[in-house]
């Protein structure tokens, strides 16, 4: 679909008009033909051209309507809404003000001329937000600055309708590594690879090339088969090992075909390679790093008192990165992985030390010291269904355990849930992929999470790791209307979302959408 | 060392030979071992008291009880009607649903995984029940998600990878779990055992040709002896190893699990292993756009235990369609689902099924299709897949429906011997 | 297989030729006929007229001086009988990419994934257009094939290469004739090839939604900032994922004809024309340098700027920069699978769209749409261009407005499609009034049809460039 800058049919003929011809068999008959195959060919036309006309003028209604929409309000009417913070709303409206909640209640005034959507029978929740994701609604890696950033987003990402099903209305988005479109329906596959539904033994086993080294860690095995990537079971190891390169992370939301509002927050976590602060000389040199970073916050204020002071004084010379003087400055969070115990241990300690936020990844062991968790008001990102077999002689103290969300809960210790990959994946395996994020939450309820704070897991905890509380994770006057209107509850399997708003525009509907199956359930 | 471990290998495998033919003068191994009920301690006597019975057939029953005897089930009904005798143990779950073990027909984490000898394409010599591990990790957890009997078999990485086992994941010597052996001949029709190094085999059309040609000579050497078994002929054939098992093949008495996926190679397996050699079979894999040949699964009255994937990506339209959804709407009800394990783990069967409904199956015809839909498809529902009387006592006591991801496991009796008890073990899953 | 040649007949095709190119050299020396009637033919005039059955048309000197019913012909004028023809204007493509050697070009980078002891190789698309190519510079009439070109009816092309620079406008001629006629040009003053009508054309540029690319674009649009300020906007945070900036390297995927990066020290061809603009760590182009001279005239709404989208977002980050310039315009090339996702938001903003014509599908899916529809309900001005449309341009059917032909059936309007292929294209290139319609003043570029040009089995009987006729039969 890229770039359109053929030259094939000066200089490859033969080549052109083979393709040319399997896919257009009609082109390849006699003239005498011709006419016959116009005819049926436009009669085809037309009869695939009225469902689909609509679908991208859909997408992109609102901003047809531009000023209109922006001061028109948005009326959901009928659904009960679960808000999340405030408990639940039954048979509920919310009114959409440019994009933001502007009430929420019983019996309000729906004003003359609001678009309404029925929602009766309906449940509402906020947006699902993912906390791992990789190459949704982006097309390049390694921009560093937020503005190179801002000019790789995709809003036409076919990848946001199949989010947007699962529900995830934001993504904080994994930007350095890879797995952006290199799948076989990205936009910038290889031609030369062939498509889904051609060979899909083949189409199944490539499709899975970019999620292997991003999704499962370093012990993922492969199917000597079929090449599928498996869940590894094996006990974790002490000594963590560099699984993926640091990450960036930009906040992201699932916008289909609007630009505007795409881009939510580019400096979202100070990422640290797992085995990066172990062992006594890294830890050594990331004390002198941190000293660095405080030791020019200091310089700076004494600058800018002697600049005040009417003192002229060069300005310091900054030897740590922007990312790291807002990690000591608290404005951001260090993200890390970490497994087992002692080296959770590690990193708490050091956070304490060092007087830094931390969010852990994983925390396959944490339930075994969720106290410790919980008084240093750690969080985590967990994936319920990760599991890991206890180590040999420490069958009841180590490895993953299916309860460690109850234990969370009990203990006070918050967690956001992320699905086992973070890449929609059209390889076919049911429920494991982007898409599985809300049945995740629900193997967190059978760990014996309550489902309120399943729910929480997929909306407001994300939403405050993420220092977007004030903008996302639940229904409240003033806050972003990412908006889900479900056709059961939120954590029941068979649910699916009818209709998904971002930024109060509608930008997902089943029906319409058809990336799924469309069908009433008795 | 190296030598040395090839010497032992060598010794090792004369006497496997030597043990082999001697068995085979024994007794007639062809025939499928129905291993009794396992020469273990006898089972308890237990009365279990269970708020919600879901059996595979007819109605839910509330409030239940179940008699387990001698690891069988020797009643079961609504509570007023079964009295409890003398001697039984009662166990009350009266706050919890029962419903059958469920079956996974594709599985390969009952034992070691070397599964793939690659040297030839089709190895109907090779047998995979001297590797099972009984009640391994996996298959700890497999039991904690409702995995009670598995088909163990080779890999899909030659035509024919050789004869699967049908086991239980409860725990016990490799003699104890097992259910039939021979449980299934494996066929890879296409896809995996596709060969690269330029021999016949490196397309579907060598493919379907080796494992054809393997069928036929099997096939011609239990015509020998039927023939000779039915006096029509006096001269009793030679015995081969190498083609031994595929009497109870060709008597119908196991089915063959068909690796089998894509609408062409699915309508090669159909053609040549039931409409011509009349062999029992089983659709291992049944995805991508397979679902389209629905009619014609139907007209056979072929069972398709669809798994590891369980959707497909239309490239018309670009929308997802559920397989087994599609199958069921083309008139195919003799449907389940299966993991591949370790591809999707072993206890996420169910997991397989509550995505097959999310994508348009009904819950109730997953709930058949994860119990006796696969142990007809094996030709097991003599044993397990529902709670009948006489049948093993394969029970999993749960929370809810265990379609539910929400819902989960309290107890697990495997041949009516309580194998996993959340209040005694750690949850698994 | 057999190169076809549809409807110039094999064993006619030298005489033609003859005959054509006696015509070219005879023109190209002066011996210009001065005054010639066509008669009798149904044209599309694409102009106020619309559709004139039984008329004449004058040409003297290459133009059109007289077009109606009711002309009366001069005694000196030459009179071609026209009945039973269709005339339509010389067809326009505003973007005809054809693949000039550059020199040192850098091929598209790629990865290789190691999988299932499998290689495969991935393109690296995080490369951006980066060196300027004057196309004047490094036209040579023998690479490419022009003839299909001229079989298909197009009159003026706008030849460009994949990658980023100034066009050539020229008039495709059979290729025995370019060959023969055209030596490699090297200065900007050669016009003399009966190709090249322009050596300076439009700015042109492949863009996609990457920064380099679409601050090449951005700092053209916007005035020329003071020296010194040129590194603004691309200040790092200070990220430890590794500094990346400055890799760049020529070359979009399957292009090869981006040029070379100024980082692998190879420069280009054509000395004094490349300049680096879209590097992250290249300073801005110096002044005087054609590029900036070119983007100045963009900005004064004098001339039009050519970029080929890569993708609908690129799209749209185009058409937010469309809107900032008050003058600017800007033609946009893009697949109609691509375009009909951002339409709406196109509306209002000052650009034309080229695209090939041809029935897409959506996005993702197998779905057929008419973009080209879209485009005219939209109100939104679009130019064809044949050479884009690929196989279905190629002489696979012996009317190569076949696919067009195939749109009007599928719901575009006949006039829409006229228009898209004439009148369109040449207010991109800014010569609206010199081509595109037949109207009294236009140059005689001429497409004569056997019947109606959008009947499948219509053939092309005559191309006319400038009141002659290039080839025919």
């Amino acid at each position: 679909m890229a770039s359109i800058s053929k030259r094939s049919w000066l200089f490859s003929e033969q080549q052109a008009d083979s393709s040319h011809n399997s896919k257009f068999p009609i082109f390849a008959w006699r003239r005498r033909f011709l006419t016959a195959g116009l005819l049926w060919l436009s009669s085809s036309l037309l009869v695939a051209q009225t469902p689909q006309a609509s679908r991208p003028d859909r997408a992109s209604e609102p901003a047809s309507t531009t000023k209109a929409a922006d001061t028109q309000v948005v009326a959901i009417v009928g659904g009960d809404i679960h808000t999340i913070t405030q408990g639940i709303v039954r048979d509920g409206v919310i009114l959409i003000r440019d994009g933001k909640i502007s009430e929420v209640g019983r019996n309000l005034t729906i004003p003359e001329g609001a678009q309404k959507i029925d929602a009766t029978g309906k449940i509402i929740t906020p947006g699902f937000i993912s906390m791992t994701t990789s190459g949704l609604g982006l097309r390049a890696r390694g921009n560093d600055s937020p503005e190179q950033f801002a000019d790789t987003l995709d809003p036409f990402d076919r990848n946001f309708q199949f989010a947007l099903s699962a529900g995830i209305t934001t993504s904080c988005v994994q930007v350095s590594a890879g797995g952006g479109g290199r799948g076989r329906r990205g936009r910038n596959a290889n031609p030369e690879l062939p498509f889904v539904g051609i060979d899909p033994d083949e189409a199944g086993l490539l499709q899975e090339v970019p999620k292997m080294d991003l999704d499962y860690g370093e012990s993922t095995a492969l199917c000597p088969c079929c090449g599928l990537p498996y869940l590894p079971l094996e006990p974790i190891e002490e000594t963590p090992q560099p699984s993926q390169p640091q990450q960036k992370h930009a906040v992201v939301k699932s916008s289909y075909g609007q630009l505007d509002g795409m881009l939510v927050k580019t400096s979202v976590f100070y990422d640290v390679q797992p085995n990066s602060l172990s062992g006594a000389f890294a830890q050594h040199q990331w004390r002198q790093q941190v000293k660095r970073a405080r030791d020019y916050l200091k310089q700076l204020a004494d600058h800018e008192e002697a600049i005040k002071a009417g003192r002229r004084q060069n300005p310091p010379q900054k030897t740590v990165t922007d990312e790291l003087i807002s990690l000591v400055k608290k404005e951001i969070a260090m993200r890390t992985s970490a497994e087992s115990v002692n080296q959770i241990r590690e990193l708490i300690s050091l956070s304490k030390e060092l007087d830094y936020r931390l969010v852990l990844d994983r925390g396959t062991e944490a339930w075994l010291m969720a106290d410790e968790l919980a008084a240093a008001q750690v969080p985590l990102i967990i994936t319920p269904r990760n599991r890991r077999a206890p180590r040999f002689g420490a069958e009841e103290t180590s490895g993953s355990y299916i309860e460690a969300p109850r234990i969370y809960e009990q203990t006070g210790v918050s967690f956001a849930v992320s699905a086992l990959s973070g890449s929609v994946s059209m390889g076919g395996i049911a429920g494991r992929d982007l898409m599985s994020l809300p049945m995740e939450a629900m193997f967190a309820v059978r760990g014996g999470a309550s489902e309120a704070k399943a729910l929480e897991a997929l909306t407001i905890t994300p939403a405050r790791l993420l220092g977007l509380e004030d903008r996302l994770g639940s229904i409240e006057v003033g806050k972003d209307a990412d908006l889900l209107i479900l056709d059961g509850p939120a954590l029941d399997y068979r649910t699916y979302v009818e209709t998904a708003l971002v930024n109060g525009k509608r930008v997902y509907d089943r029906a319409e959408a058809r990336v799924v199956p469309v069908f009433e359930r008795k | 060392m190296r030598g040395c471990s090839l010497i032992l290998g060598l010794l090792a495998g004369a006497l496997l030979i030597v043990a082999n033919s001697w068995l085979m003068g024994q007794q007639d191994v062809a025939v499928p071992e129905q291993a009794a009920v396992p020469e273990r301690a006898a089972a308890p006597k237990i009365a279990l008291q269970v708020g919600k019975i879901l059996p595979s057939f007819g109605e839910p029953i509330v409030n239940g009880t179940i008699l387990i005897a001698n690891g069988k089930i020797e009643k079961i009904g609504p509570r007023e009607q079964i009295a409890v005798p003398e001697g039984y143990e009662v166990v009350d779950h009266s706050e919890s649903f029962a419903m059958p073990g469920m079956i996974d027909v594709h599985s390969h984490v009952g034992g070691s995984s070397d599964l793939n000898e690659m040297v030839y394409q089709t190895n109907p010599e090779l047998r995979n029940w001297d590797q099972i591990i009984p009640h391994n990790d996996q298959l700890k957890l497999a039991m904690a998600g409702g995995v009670t009997s598995i088909c163990f078999i080779p890999g899909s990485g030659t035509n024919m990878g050789g004869w699967g086992v049908l086991m239980k994941t409860g725990p016990g010597k490799a003699e104890d779990v097992i259910i039939r052996a021979p449980g299934v001949l494996k066929i890879a029709q296409a896809g995996n055992p596709e060969r690269q190094g330029g021999e016949v085999g490196s397309g579907r059309m060598g493919m379907n040709h080796v494992i054809r040609q393997q069928l036929l000579e099997g096939q011609a050497y239990v015509r020998q002896w039927d023939d000779y078994e039915a006096g029509r002929t006096s001269q009793k054939p030679a015995v081969d190893l190498r083609l031994e098992y595929f009497k109870p093949l060709f008597r119908r008495q196991i089915p063959i699990l068909v690796h089998t996926q894509q609408y062409q190679v699915v309508h090669a397996s159909l053609a040549m292993l039931h409409d011509e050699l009349n062999l029992k079979m089983i659709i291992g894999h049944g995805t991508f756009d397979a679902f389209k040949l629905g009619e014609e699964v139907t007209k056979r009255n072929i069972p398709a235990m669809i798994g590891p994937r369980g959707f497909w990506q239309d490239p018309l339209d670009g929308q997802i369609k559920g397989i087994v959804a599609e199958y069921n709407a083309r008139g195919v009800e003799w449907l389940g689902v299966n993991t591949d394990a370790p591809v999707v783990p072993q206890e996420e069967l169910f997991f397989q099924a509550a995505m097959a409904v999310r994508y348009g199956w009904t819950e109730e015809k997953a709930l058949r299709g994860l119990t006796i839909e696969p142990a007809r498809a094996l030709m097991i529902d003599e044993r397990v897949g529902s709670l009948e009387v006489g049948k093993d006592a394969d029970i999993l006591i749960s929370t809810g429906s265990l379609i539910d991801p929400r819902n989960y496991i309290r107890e697990v009796f495997i041949d009516g011997r309580s194998v996993y008890n959340i209040t005694k073990d750690r949850r698994r899953f | 297989m057999k190169r076809r040649t549809v409807w110039l007949d094999p064993r006619r095709i030298w005489t033609t030729l003859a005959v054509s190119s006696y015509l070219l050299i005879a023109a190209n020396l002066g011996y210009a006929q001065s005054l010639v009637a066509l008669r009798g033919a149904t044209v599309e005039t694409v102009s106020a007229a619309g559709r004139i059955e039984n008329a004449t048309i004058l040409i003297e000197d290459g133009k059109i001086t007289a077009i109606g019913t009711d002309i009366p012909i001069p005694d000196r004028a030459d009179i071609v009988d026209m009945r039973g023809k269709t005339i339509i204007p010389g067809i326009v493509d505003p973007y005809f990419v054809v693949d000039f050697p550059l020199g040192g070009a850098a091929p598209a980078e790629s990865r290789t994934v190691q999988f299932g002891g499998r290689s495969f190789n991935l393109p690296d698309t995080t490369s951006a257009p980066a060196v300027f190519v004057r196309i004047a510079d490094v036209f040579d009439a023998r690479r490419g094939q022009w003839s299909p070109a001229v079989r298909s009816g197009i009159t003026t092309a706008n030849i460009v290469t994949s990658g980023y620079g100034q066009s050539v406008i020229g008039t495709p001629v059979p290729d025995t004739i370019a060959t023969s006629l055209s030596p490699t040009l090297n200065s900007t003053d050669k016009t003399e090839s009966p190709i090249v009508r322009d050596a300076n054309g439009m700015l042109f540029a492949a863009v996609t939604n990457q920064p380099a690319s679409l601050r090449l674009v951005r700092d053209g649009l916007s005035e020329p900032r003071a020296p010194g300020e040129g590194g603004a906007g691309s200040s790092r945070g200070g990220g430890f994922g590794g500094e990346r900036g400055g890799r760049f390297g020529g070359g979009r995927r399957g292009g090869g004809g981006g040029g070379g990066g100024p980082g692998d020290g190879t420069p280009p061809t054509g000395g004094g024309a490349a300049a680096g603009t879209s590097s992250t760590s290249t300073p801005p182009s110096p002044p005087g340098n054609p590029a900036d001279e070119l983007w100045k005239a963009v900005r004064e709404g004098e001339r039009s700027v050519v970029l080929n989208a890569n993708n609908a977002a690129a799209m749209l980050y185009l058409a937010q920069e469309a809107g900032k310039s008050a003058k600017a315009k800007m033609a946009i090339v893009a697949s109609g699978s691509e375009i009909v996702q951002v339409i709406s938001q196109l509306q209002q903003k000052p650009l034309t769209v080229v695209l090939p014509p041809r029935i897409d599908n959506q996005a993702g899916t197998q779905q057929r749409i008419n973009a080209a529809q879209s485009l005219e309900k939209a109100k939104i001005p679009f130019a064809f261009s044949l050479s884009l449309g690929q196989s279905d341009y190629r002489a696979t059917q012996n009317n190569p407005l076949f696919p067009v032909a195939m749109l009007i059936k599928a719901g575009l309007s006949r006039e829409m499609a006229l228009r898209a292929l004439t009148l369109e294209p040449s207010r991109i290139l800014g010569l609206d009034q010199e081509l595109g319609t037949i109207e009294p003043g236009r140059r005689a570029d001429l497409v004569v049809f056997d019947s109606d040009p959008f009947l499948a089995t219509a053939e092309i009987v005559e191309v006319w460039s400038a009141g002659k006729p290039l080839s025919g039969n």
